[in-house]
């Protein structure tokens, strides 16, 4: 297996889409609970909380890009494969493979049971995994320039919905944000700690690294994008707070779509139909790239055809459609991706830089005294 | 090789659109209002007022009851008895007889909240009377009292009259500690439903209301108000040196012991402040700015002083008035200005519950301070 790939020219991206890629893989189905998972932990300081991930992730996006700046132009599975060997590092790459297969299977099902509740609750779960299956093999048989085409208009179509929080954001209470800074610390960490599943996604960047054209500029749209993504995740937490009482987000399930529902125009009397349909333009790149990073893991790992893996994983995700009907179940599949993930995603970069310095530092070393010789 | 696997896709596509559930809408009954009763053995009783899109039918109107132990229960037994579905995403308006607003409306309103097909725009209203008895009204220019009601409580809370009264309104005030809500009240005058005033609660239960006067000083309160016109009487007698000498005809003096006067307010709004933590005091400062619009006897304002003091009398009127209003609302210890919250958002902690609000509450004292601004008096003075 080579570490290092070699991208055809007509197969990178510039740096510029890697905006367009985190923004659209970490914005997704966690955004529309979350807000009320952040209150519950950290009250009226949530905002503090989400700052407080964000500073985090910053750190982690630094590191990852430190890691890969290491070698010539290898992804995470290179990576492993160079630090720890054939065996472990193959089996460190086939964590990352499972770890996007949970996050696409969440995402799948929580769209779903979205969908389910809020406009056909008598549709089979089978029918509507397998149409949005379909979107998800057709665009990724385009390969990744076509995804990231796809990431593009997506977020550009998608985020009007932003002007839909207008009219709630006018009738805020202030006094629910009020008193401000009384959350003790662990509070706060654990509200961090909860919007962890939320801003995942930025992982892709350890595999989409080597098809960037120009390296040099890659930092500021990888960090522009989580900031974007927290902005967007704040200002919904903002809203929330002052709009809900406390009461009343502890008992919604998606306090978003609660949000967007208060919206009455003459022209379309529920504007929550219209979000939960357009959400899809959210989920389809989030599940197209995880679903590409399924696929090109186990070409590099194991040499299966791209096209190969995508069918089998799209048939299997397609029939664990059926049992994943219940609520308990699907909020047990989130925790599972949000606990497995957070290992994976906010402490394994930081375990594996140092590894990574010092087998340079060793190579190097190595080659000097070779070169004494 | 390509094109053929598309097209196979977007024939499969095609073909499984059908699976999703179709509802035709010659075979809907759309619910557009219902009223809700308690009968005595503590079973909801629903009236609903149905649109049917039935070509053969006379009118597009009809209307059903059903009896059930819950809202849902109670439009299952009504469903029973039509040959349609009945469909309830287009309900406006949910209306609470006064025995089950007595004694507490949430369980109804948790049923609409848990049903994502319910509109959250959807509006609550409560009646002095039962609501059999609203909805039973036999008027021909009255197809659907529902509607008719919907439409009126829209245009009041439109026109600033009362704050408005939507299930997101009501549930957000009602859970909110320290805050209680409002709500529209119908009753009949002349056989014709109307809304009377206002019913204010205390936690989900009615407990008093108030009239449609007070109504606007409560949504002066809590919100900013434009363009509401307001009628007021005023004490006479200090207007006596102000009043117009029409030339020939001997100066007497102005009859009655009051007057009335009609204004436009033009802008309001109120800010409130906790002065004292320990002593429960509250300061609110009301600022009006009003175009006068009508007299009823004939004073001249033309002078800044005949102004300073038309204001400062509508101010004296306002605050008595907030005093009333507060005192009224006091004694039924439900907290509608929200005072509560106010409290809570100051304190250190934040944590209050409702019951040691509640047991504050008698004790709390409120300055009302009106500011009144007379900007234009028409093309007259």
């Amino acid at each position: 297996m080579d570490i290092n790939l070699k991208v055809k020219k007509n197969l990178q991206i510039r740096a510029f889409y890697l905006f367009f890629i985190i923004a659209s893989i970490q914005l997704g189905v966690g955004i529309i609970g979350a807000p009320k998972l952040i209150y519950l932990e950290s009250l009226q300081d949530s905002w503090i909380s989400i700052l407080i991930a964000f500073i985090y992730i910053v750190a982690v996006v630094i590191t990852m890009f430190f890691i890969l700046n290491q070698y010539e132009n290898a992804d995470i599975y290179g990576i492993q494969v160079d630090i720890f060997g054939k065996w472990i590092g193959k089996f460190l790459g086939t964590i990352y493979i499972v770890h996007f297969g949970i996050a696409l299977l969440s995402v799948l099902i929580t769209y779903i049971e979205v969908i389910r509740v809020y406009i056909f609750p008598m549709m089979s779960n089978f029918v509507m995994g397998f149409l949005l299956l379909c979107l998800v093999v057709y665009g990724v048989l385009g390969g990744l320039r076509v995804i990231v085409g796809v990431c593009t208009v997506f977020f550009l179509l998608s985020h009007w919905i932003v002007f839909l929080l207008i009219q709630p954001s006018t009738r805020m209470d202030i006094t629910h944000l009020q008193p401000m800074f009384v959350s003790p610390i662990s509070d706060l960490l654990s509200g961090a700690h909860i919007s962890a599943y939320t801003f995942m996604g930025f992982e892709i960047l350890f595999l989409v690294y080597p098809f960037i054209q120009n390296k040099k500029k890659a930092k500021l749209p990888a960090l522009l994008a989580t900031g974007w993504t927290t902005l967007f995740l704040l200002l919904i937490t903002i809203i929330t707070i002052g709009y809900f009482s406390y009461q009343q987000i502890e008992r919604r399930e998606w306090v978003l779509l609660s949000l967007i529902k208060v919206q009455n125009f003459t022209f379309v009397e529920r504007f929550d139909y219209i979000v939960v349909a357009e959400w899809m333009m959210i989920i389809v790149p989030n599940m197209l790239l995880l679903m590409w990073g399924i696929t090109y893991g186990m070409k590099r790992l194991y040499k299966v055809p791209q096209k190969v893996t995508l069918y089998s994983v799209a048939v299997i995700m397609s029939f664990a459609c059926i049992y994943f009907d219940e609520h308990y179940r699907i909020q047990s599949t989130i925790d599972a991706s949000a606990n497995y993930g957070f290992w994976l995603v906010y402490v394994y970069p930081f375990l594996l830089l140092p590894i990574v310095l010092i087998k340079k530092k060793w190579i190097k070393k190595k080659e000097e005294k070779s070169n004494a010789k | 090789m390509q094109n053929k696997s598309i097209g196979l896709f977007l024939v499969i596509l095609i073909l499984l659109s059908a699976c999703v559930p179709t509802k035709n809408i010659e075979e809907l009954a759309v619910v557009t209002a219902r009223g809700v009763d308690i009968t005595e053995d503590n079973q909801v009783e629903t009236m609903l007022n149905i649109i049917r899109f039935d070509p053969e039918a006379d009118s597009l109107f009809t209307s059903n009851t059903g009896i059930g132990n819950t809202i849902k229960g109670a439009r299952e037994e009504a469903a029973d008895r039509t040959s349609y579905n009945l469909v309830e995403g287009q309900i406006n308006l949910e209306l609470y007889g006064k025995e089950a607003a007595e004694q507490g409306i949430f369980r109804f309103i948790n049923g609409l909240i848990h049903d994502s097909q319910v509109s959250d725009t959807m509006k609550l209203a409560v009646s002095n009377v039962s609501a059999k008895e609203i909805f039973n009204i036999e008027n021909p220019n009255m197809p659907a009292v529902g509607e008719h009601l919907d439409r009126l409580i829209e245009i009041e809370v439109k026109n600033n009259s009362f704050p408005p009264a939507t299930i997101q309104d009501f549930t957000r005030v009602k859970t909110t500690i320290g805050e209680d809500p409002l709500l529209p009240l119908i009753g009949l005058v002349d056989e014709k439903p109307t809304i009377i005033g206002m019913a204010v609660f205390q936690d989900d239960r009615y407990v008093v209301d108030i009239s449609l006067d007070e109504g606007f000083l409560m949504n002066l309160f809590l919100n900013k108000v434009e363009n509401k016109s307001v009628e007021m009487t005023l004490p006479l007698q200090p207007f006596e040196k102000y009043k117009i000498n029409t030339i020939g005809i001997e100066s007497k003096s102005l009859e009655g012991e009051e007057f009335h006067i009609n204004f436009l307010t033009t802008h309001g709004k109120s800010n409130t402040k906790v002065e004292s933590l320990e002593q429960l005091k509250f300061k609110t400062d009301t600022y009006i700015e009003i175009n006068l619009t009508e007299m009823s006897h004939p004073i001249s304002i033309k002078h800044e002083k005949a102004a300073n003091l038309l204001e400062k009398e509508i101010e004296k009127k306002l605050k008595k008035q907030y005093e009333e209003l507060f005192k009224k609302v006091q004694e039924a210890n439900a907290d509608v200005f929200g005072f509560g919250k106010l409290y809570r958002s100051k304190t250190k902690d934040g944590k209050i519950t409702e019951e040691e609000w509640r047991e504050k509450l008698p004790y709390i004292t409120v300055d009302f301070n009106v500011d009144v601004k007379l900007m234009h008096t028409g093309t007259i003075q």
